[in-house]
């Protein structure tokens, strides 16, 4: 296919996606949103006001679950709770900064009340946890801010359990068409001429072949180890889907390793400096959310990797092939000197 | 086996690798491997690779 049919075919299934996206996520808002400003003086450590209550009302008794959303200053930690019609505690979660979903549950209609606790020394922030039931995670010291003043905007939203959270729509929908773009972007740049599908000759195919070849027992193998670890009920050392994830990663890294080393991986018509560059910076940005997330505590989450903890995998595997490809380029320059 | 006759042809003709591999429409590590030996072309590329530069199967592949 020539490459402006490619890119127009792409924009229009951008827009269609876009459209329909749009559609999908304000068919079906949250049932009820509460956003408020809190804003704290802390002096000495001591938080003025300590804490905030507002009211939340929930029309019509049904099954819901709610999310805290808050980005805070490093050190201004905060306790929200949530408690329902009788005061009994419904959901709670502390700290820095928070995107957080209850579990779903039967909630009555009527007035909730939403607590907020700026916690600025290890008491307070014992004494929040112990109130409402949860645990702290890490025993790391925290560092509170002791003097400052602060404004945060809290969100609390009350979610139908029919459909998924407008962030996380909004978030898989820009997934989606930035990866479309990305991949557009990649085929009308990285080939030259005005072909975009890739061009191999008959050594690159073999090799390809071959490639594939081991990639797919690569996989299959680590598939297998898997199952075999499953079936004598050996835990394993992430979660199911990460290890399923990491599988796969595995099997494309053979074959991409294999293929790069023996000349077959770049098509005659792509530009494959251009492309390695791309897959370095790929690999330094997953190396980057990978930290983030390991910062924030979400890439392990009960002593095993969450799926969190795929953006390292991908990171391994995108800063490998670039090692490899230098390595080539380097072996190559000294045959072509030889 | 190393395809010095190949090699000599191509020099003769004071062409790169890369330019035989362009006008023959594979990668220049194609024709490289070739010369090394360490890959066994089609009919169909040792034929593009003799008419490209002048010479018959028989001058540049067959093995004496």
């Amino acid at each position: 296919m020539k490459k402006k049919i490619t890119i127009l075919v792409c924009i229009l299934a951008i827009i269609l996606l876009t459209v329909g996206a749009a559609i999908w996520i304000f068919a079906d808002e949250s049932a009820a949103e509460l956003t408020f400003t809190g804003a704290v003086t802390v002096e000495d450590g001591v938080p003025n006001p300590a804490g905030e209550i507002k009211e939340f009302v929930v029309d019509e008794s049904g099954e819901y679950y709610w999310s805290y959303k808050w980005m805070a200053e490093p050190g201004m930690i905060t306790g929200m709770s949530l408690k329902d019609v009788n005061g009994k505690n419904v959901f709670a979660c502390t700290a820095e900064g928070c995107y957080a979903e209850s579990v779903p549950m039967e909630l009555e209609a009527g007035i909730y009340e939403v607590e907020i606790a700026y916690l600025t020394n290890d008491e307070a922030m014992n004494q929040f946890m112990e109130d409402n039931g949860i645990e702290r995670a890490g025993n790391d010291p925290y560092d509170y801010k002791e003097n400052g003043t602060w404004e945060t905007e809290y969100t609390v939203a009350l979610e139908n359990t029919s459909g998924m959270g407008n962030g996380y729509k909004i978030g898989l929908i820009f997934g989606v068409v930035v990866g479309i773009f990305v991949v557009v972007i990649l085929l009308a740049v990285s080939k030259k001429g005005n072909e975009t599908k890739c061009q191999f000759d008959e050594r690159q195919e073999l090799v390809r072949g071959r490639g594939f070849k081991y990639g797919f027992f690569t996989m299959m193998i680590g598939n297998a180890v898997m199952l075999f670890l499953n079936i004598l009920e050996i835990p394993l050392f992430s979660q199911l889907e990460v290890a399923m994830t990491a599988s796969i990663l595995a099997g494309v890294g053979v074959f991409a390793g294999y293929c790069i080393w023996n000349d077959g991986y770049f098509a005659l018509n792509e530009n494959r400096r251009f492309l390695m560059i791309m897959f370095a910076l790929i690999g330094v940005m997953n190396l980057i959310i990978g930290i983030g997330n390991l910062v924030a505590g979400e890439a392990i989450q009960d002593g095993v990797l969450s799926f969190r903890s795929v953006n390292f995998f991908c990171a391994v595997l995108f800063i490998v092939m670039f090692i490899i490809f230098l390595a080539k380029h380097i072996k190559d320059r000294k045959d072509e000197q030889a | 086996m190393k395809n010095l006759k190949l090699k000599s042809a191509r020099a003769a003709l004071d062409m790169s690798q890369q330019e035989l591999a362009d006008k023959v429409g594979v990668s220049r590590q194609t024709i490289n491997a070739i010369e090394k030996g360490d890959y066994n072309p089609t009919i169909n590329l040792c034929m593009a690779i003799c008419k490209t530069l002048g010479k018959t199967l028989d001058e540049l592949f067959w093995e004496e």
